[in-house]
């Protein structure tokens, strides 16, 4: 892409739709617990909200949203804090990702305990898909700038 | 009752595809595969996997047609006639064998539904029970997804994140190479 659009119908769709879209994300992230979604449509979302501010703004606006150099430290963030959520149960003798491992460090009925590792996972994967989709467009949008 | 309307959404499914491949404006090429995933999405909501269609609208349907307008800015929309044809009397008898073999083989799996099928009698039922007193999650998907079957997950993501890194690597332009 040679740029942001220049339409003022482009302008006024994207940016009606992109705080909409952002927070319809984040909500479908922390609401996937009682209905359907996840991680994986709230980071989708969560991106394509990032990405429909690429496609109206200009270079400054949109970068000061959410700067390109942060889109793989975020992707990279999300696998990170899966493997350690992880890798705590192990310290205390529980297998990979067994939640009841947080028993001792926490003190809460176990099912509470997984219905927290469960948001925090689930966060961790919408942080991972939305840091590579962001990635993605900039690497492709790029290309002939 | 559905099947009618999951009967007039594949007629539709093979139209389009039909209809993608033979655009040549690379656009309208681009807009009948989101139509595509819509129409698979409509699909999935018919068998009642909500969670299956909410993600192929979303990735499908939105996140895919957006990279490849993204791409097409760079690549041109004009698709290039091909430069040779005579490899069709290779590839349609392929084609038609390896149809035939998936005919054969759909008739050897487990009815729509099935509640003796080994998909819904191994440790689903344990899931569906168990799921609401273990986790307190009311979504028995999440609770499969991210407690269960977490380890799946972790794999997806991984899968995910390490294709991107792979496309960032490969298409992106070194300020000494160009």
């Amino acid at each position: 892409m040679k740029g942001p659009f220049r339409n003022e119908i482009v302008h006024l769709i994207c940016a009606l739709l992109v705080p909409f879209v952002l927070i319809f994300g984040i909500y479908v992230v922390a609401h996937g617990h009682y209905s359907p979604g996840g991680g994986f449509t709230g980071g989708v979302l969560f991106g394509v909200a990032i990405i429909l501010l690429r496609f109206y703004a200009d270079q400054t606006t949109a970068q000061r949203h959410f700067r390109s150099s942060w889109a793989v430290g975020t992707a990279l963030a999300g696998v990170l804090i899966f493997i350690f959520i992880g890798l705590v149960p192990m310290l205390n003798g529980a297998a990979f990702l067994d939640y009841a491992g947080f028993a001792p460090l926490i003190d809460l009925p176990a099912a509470q305990i997984r219905y927290l590792a469960i948001l925090v996972v689930e966060f961790a994967v919408g942080l991972g898909v939305a840091g590579t989709m962001i990635l993605l467009f900039d690497v492709l949008a790029e290309g002939e700038a | 009752m559905t099947w009618p309307v999951d009967f007039i959404l594949m007629v539709a499914l093979i139209l389009a595809a039909f209809a993608a491949l033979h655009m040549r404006n690379l656009v309208n090429s681009v807009m009948i595969v989101v139509a595509y995933s819509v129409l698979t999405a409509l699909l999935f909501a018919g068998l009642g996997a909500v969670d299956v269609a909410f993600v192929e609208f979303v990735l499908g349907a939105g996140i895919t047609g957006i990279l490849f307008f993204a791409l097409l800015f760079h690549a041109g929309a004009r698709e290039r006639p091909p430069r040779r044809r005579d490899h069709r009397w290779l590839a349609l008898p392929l084609i038609g064998l390896f149809l035939a073999l998936m005919l054969y083989a759909s008739t050897g799996i487990p009815d729509r539904g099935d509640p003796e099928s080994p998909a819904n009698t191994y440790v689903s039922p344990d899931y569906i029970e168990r799921s609401l007193e273990d986790t307190n999650t009311p979504n028995v998907v999440t609770a499969v997804l991210a407690d269960y079957r977490s380890l799946d997950t972790l794999g997806e993501v991984v899968v995910i994140v390490t294709a991107g890194l792979a496309c960032m690597l490969i298409l992106r332009r070194r300020e000494e190479d160009s």
